[in-house]
């Protein structure tokens, strides 16, 4: 009766067996390979010291750097490969460029480019991640098609990262943010990041894309690439786009716009503080304390009672940093807003700035006059004296 | 009687098979989406990422209670971090121990004003906030107890940036782990509104100033099998689970979140025994109520080392409290089950949870004391049993070949040979025992769970300084012993 059932479970445990046995054989296999090439290359940068010794002691000659003597064996070059390819990428200039000359002197672009075709994905990705290491500008092309054919998976932007290294002209970079942004359209910040990695400026490709383009994925890598640059011939296409229907756009527009606050007209500036968007409220309120625009102080006042946190929380910090007169102003919000939020708001950022005062004068002295000057507004505004302040609690929550 | 017993014994041993398979045909159906995650990982660097301008912030969460003996170290590995901007906020829940005061102590901490707090989610009042000049990175936060839900709803309250990580106190980070987790939510931020990171055992392993210098394998045999347990849960399910959207937990030792999803959803539960389980839930709920796209990921190159217990009553409360965190949740969300807009979850995941935290134990259980009654009667049929044990020893043998496979593939596994060996005989060891006693601890959590004990259970700490001295101690142990066999 029971011999049956024994049976099949002999059959099943014959299957797991052997499933686990292949599958630990393979393991084996995988690593005693792995090891053995290890070994073999170990071996192979030692015999190549002095080679690495030369390169690193000629890199700064005007001369080309010379390949090894003799015949290579294929695990000696890619010992090689592995050495220029870590320097690559530790270094930039024009020590990078005659590094690169060299790898293209091995032979190495050539090599990688014919593993660019071979059947195997994982062969091919990183062949092109070698490729954009060494800046291999004669196969953008080639690997725009492979990142083509990647499409939403993640390992397009290995193969992205490597295309924008290798692209020698805006309209190859042009064409990689096109793919990109194809199969990828919200990962603005990692498509910035990548075209970024490129020996080209992107800077008037992205200004070009503002003028030209209605694609809302494009829009935000171009307003994201130009965060923190200094572009100001955008200035009429922002203009533009803080009217776009689409809200990140505006958003990202404003935050560029506001980076060039010294060459926009006042109205423009009172505008993004009364702006619908509050994000455009909160970036407006904050670029007027960053950058000392002490001229809209009246219009930050208007904002600490303004319904949105942020808002709010940017309006007290910029006038903290808008010095003793944009201290009393907080001081007064902090005494006579009519909301109790804005109060708070207000009182935080007081005491916080006066804190941070008393810390600069106890550090050094030249501070203390300041310090003297905001202890004694906020004496005579909030009629309370120091340790009081002191002993104001922490304590937040339930 | 006896042909009562052995047909019993051998429903379950097909139950055990039948649901290991019904996994690798999850995994089978997954493999491409899996092959992707392993090949990016491989072909990915992260040195300038983690240098770049476009790189979101992120407020790093570390509840601690009670953690004297790890915090620094932990503090210290995450100061370290190669990451543009971040800020590490530690929130000290009503510690009974030394920690805030080592904490002030080693890093100098003064008391400052909450800036920037506001009352997104609730949770228990603070005491304090401390800051310190010489590490501006570093916020402590002092709050009444609350349990680590409500530490780290208090968390997010302070947290400065739109990105939040959490991260256990006794657990530390490899230098580019925060970056390889960001990199994944860079790669769809509307997308993916959580990543969890990949967890492993640290026990035995040479550690210095907050890092794992060397990955060895515990000389203790329960951080050993753990290792295994870790391995293949991590590398071999939720990869998988990943793959098709199903990951119902992102471990609470370190995952990644969108700030704002976690406020939408009213934060962590409290008094929830796996909030961490708990949280994904109520955002995949969340967002499938809403027909929002989504995907919450498992990104497995970002490494996280934590300590494993190393006895078997604090592994025991440990595993008490994980089965009944389980049962709350998917008692919580039972109203998800085989409903179509639930999708994967409703249909495959939370079933599949139920299947292998509420009757797996009973079934390997019962099955193998229906075969060893089977036995008893008649020690003739001695093979009976054996059979069962070889096939719960190879189905763990083949799950833990895979993961194996995979860390080997995609990571280039650091581990030594011997090491391999020893997880190899450890996989085959806990066959016969292990995965007995885990059964029993399972049932026990199930029967804390009905009776409504939620204690958390005692879990005891090392300092990472006395288990790497001890780990460094059993090596120059058995070189000594090497050497005279030389001799």
């Amino acid at each position: 009766m029971w011999i049956e059932p024994l049976d099949q479970a002999a059959s099943v445990l014959n299957a797991l067996g052997l499933t686990a046995a292949g599958g630990f054989a393979a393991l084996f296999l995988l690593r005693a390979r792995r090891s053995a090439i290890a070994e073999r290359m170990k071996m192979s940068l030692e015999k190549h010291q002095d080679y690495f010794t030369y390169l690193s002691a000629n890199i700064d000659d005007t001369d080309a750097l010379l390949p090894p003597p003799g015949q290579l064996s294929s695990i000696e070059l890619r010992a090689i490969q592995s050495k220029l390819l870590e320097w690559i990428e530790t270094i930039g200039g024009e020590y990078r460029g005659k590094l690169t000359a060299l790898c293209r002197e091995l032979g190495l672009v050539e090599l990688e480019r014919k593993r660019l075709s071979s059947p195997r994905q994982g062969v091919r990705l990183e062949a092109a991640y070698h490729l954009g290491v060494m800046r291999a500008t004669e196969c953008t092309g080639e690997l725009l098609q492979f990142l083509a054919k990647e499409g939403r998976e993640s390992t397009a932007f290995v193969v992205g990262r490597a295309a924008a290294k290798c692209a020698g002209t805006l309209e190859e970079l042009h064409s990689l943010l096109l793919l990109l942004t194809e199969y990828h359209p919200a990962a603005h910040q990692l498509i910035a990041d990548t075209v970024a990695s490129s020996s080209l400026d992107p800077a008037p490709l992205f200004a070009e894309l503002l003028h030209n383009e209605n694609n809302e994925a494009l829009l935000a890598v171009a307003l994201t690439g130009l965060s923190g640059r200094n572009c100001p011939e955008t200035l009429g296409a922002l203009d533009r786009l803080l009217m776009s229907g689409l809200k990140e756009i505006r958003i990202k527009a404003a935050k560029v716009l506001l980076q060039h606050s010294h060459l926009l007209p006042r109205e423009r500036i009172s505008e993004l503080i009364r702006h619908p968007d509050w994000e455009i409220r909160a970036a407006a309120a904050k670029a007027v304390g960053e950058q000392q625009l002490g001229v809209y102080m009246e219009e930050l006042v208007r904002c600490m009672a303004d319904e949105e946190w942020w808002v709010r929380h940017y309006s007290a910090k910029s006038l903290s940093q808008l010095g003793p007169a944009g201290f009393e102003a907080l001081c007064e919000a902090a005494c006579g807003a009519e909301n109790g939020e804005s109060r708070e708001t207000a009182r935080e950022a007081v005491l916080e700035e006066l804190d941070r005062s008393e810390a600069s004068a106890s550090r050094e002295a030249q501070h203390i006059p300041t310090y003297n000057q905001l202890n004694f507004i906020y004496r005579r505004i909030l009629g309370e004296t120091g340790s009081e302040r002191l002993a104001s609690t922490t304590r937040i929550g339930c | 009687m006896r042909a009562f017993l052995l047909n019993y014994g051998i429903v379950a041993a097909y139950l055990i098979v039948g649901s290991s398979l019904l996994y690798l045909v999850i995994l089978a159906l997954s493999h491409q989406k899996m092959l992707s995650i392993v090949k990016s990982t491989v072909n990915s660097r992260f040195r300038e990422l983690a240098g770049s301008e476009y790189v979101p912030p992120v407020s790093i969460l570390v509840p601690s209670y009670n953690e004297e003996l790890t915090i620094i170290e932990s503090v210290n590995s995450l100061m370290t971090l190669e990451f543009p901007v971040y800020e590490v906020v530690v929130i000290n829940d009503g510690s009974t121990d030394r920690t805030l005061q080592v904490l002030l102590e080693t890093f100098g901490l003064k008391p400052c004003r909450p800036a920037g707090f506001r009352p997104l989610l609730p949770s228990r009042a603070i005491r304090s906030v401390y800051r310190s000049p010489l590490y501006p990175r570093l916020v402590v936060i002092d709050k009444i107890n609350g349990g680590k839900a409500d530490a780290l709803n208090a968390g997010i309250n302070a947290a400065a940036y739109p990105l939040v990580a959490t991260i256990d106190a006794d657990s530390l980070l490899e230098k580019d782990a925060l970056i390889r987790l960001v990199k994944v939510y860079m790669e769809n931020p509307e997308q993916h509104i959580a990543v969890g990171g990949n967890v492993r055992i640290a026990n035995g392993s040479s550690i210095e100033d907050g890092r794992v210098l060397s990955v060895r394998l515990s000389n203790k045999w329960l951080p050993a099998m753990q290792y295994v347990e870790y391995v293949k849960a991590f590398l071999g399910g939720r990869i998988g689970w990943s793959a098709m959207n199903g990951l119902l937990i992102v471990s609470g030792a370190f995952g990644l979140f969108r700030k704002d999803y976690l406020v939408k959803v009213g934060g962590y539960e409290e008094g929830c025994p796996g909030e961490d389980m708990n949280i994904v839930m109520k955002l995949h709920k969340y967002m499938l109520d809403r027909h929002l796209p989504y995907r919450i990921v498992f990104c497995p190159d970002a490494v996280c080392w934590t300590q494993a217990p190393d006895t078997l009553r604090v592994l025991g409360a440990q595993r008490r409290r994980w089965i009944r965190g389980s049962l709350w949740n998917v008692s919580k969300f039972r109203a998800m089950l085989f409903i179509p807009k639930y999708r994967v979850i409703g249909w495959l995941a939370l079933p599949y949870t139920i299947m292998y935290e509420i009757l797996s134990p009973f079934v390997r259980l019962s099955g193998f004391a229906a075969l060893a009654g089977y036995v008893l009667l008649d020690m003739t049929q001695i093979r009976v049993l054996l059979m069962f044990l070889l096939v719960n020893l190879l189905i763990g043998m083949v799950f833990t070949c895979g993961s194996l496979l995979i860390e080997e593939m995609a990571f280039r596994s650091p581990i030594r040979t011997y090491d391999l060996l020893r997880i190899i005989g450890l996989s085959a060891l806990m066959a016969a025992g292990y995965d007995q006693i885990n059964a029993l601890w399972k049932l026990l959590g199930q029967w804390d769970y009905v009776r409504r004990n939620h204690a958390w259970g005692n879990m005891v700490r090392r300092s990472w300084q006395d288990e790497a001295a001890e780990a460094g101690q059993a090596r120059s142990r058995k070189t000594k012993t090497t050497k005279a066999q030389a001799v």
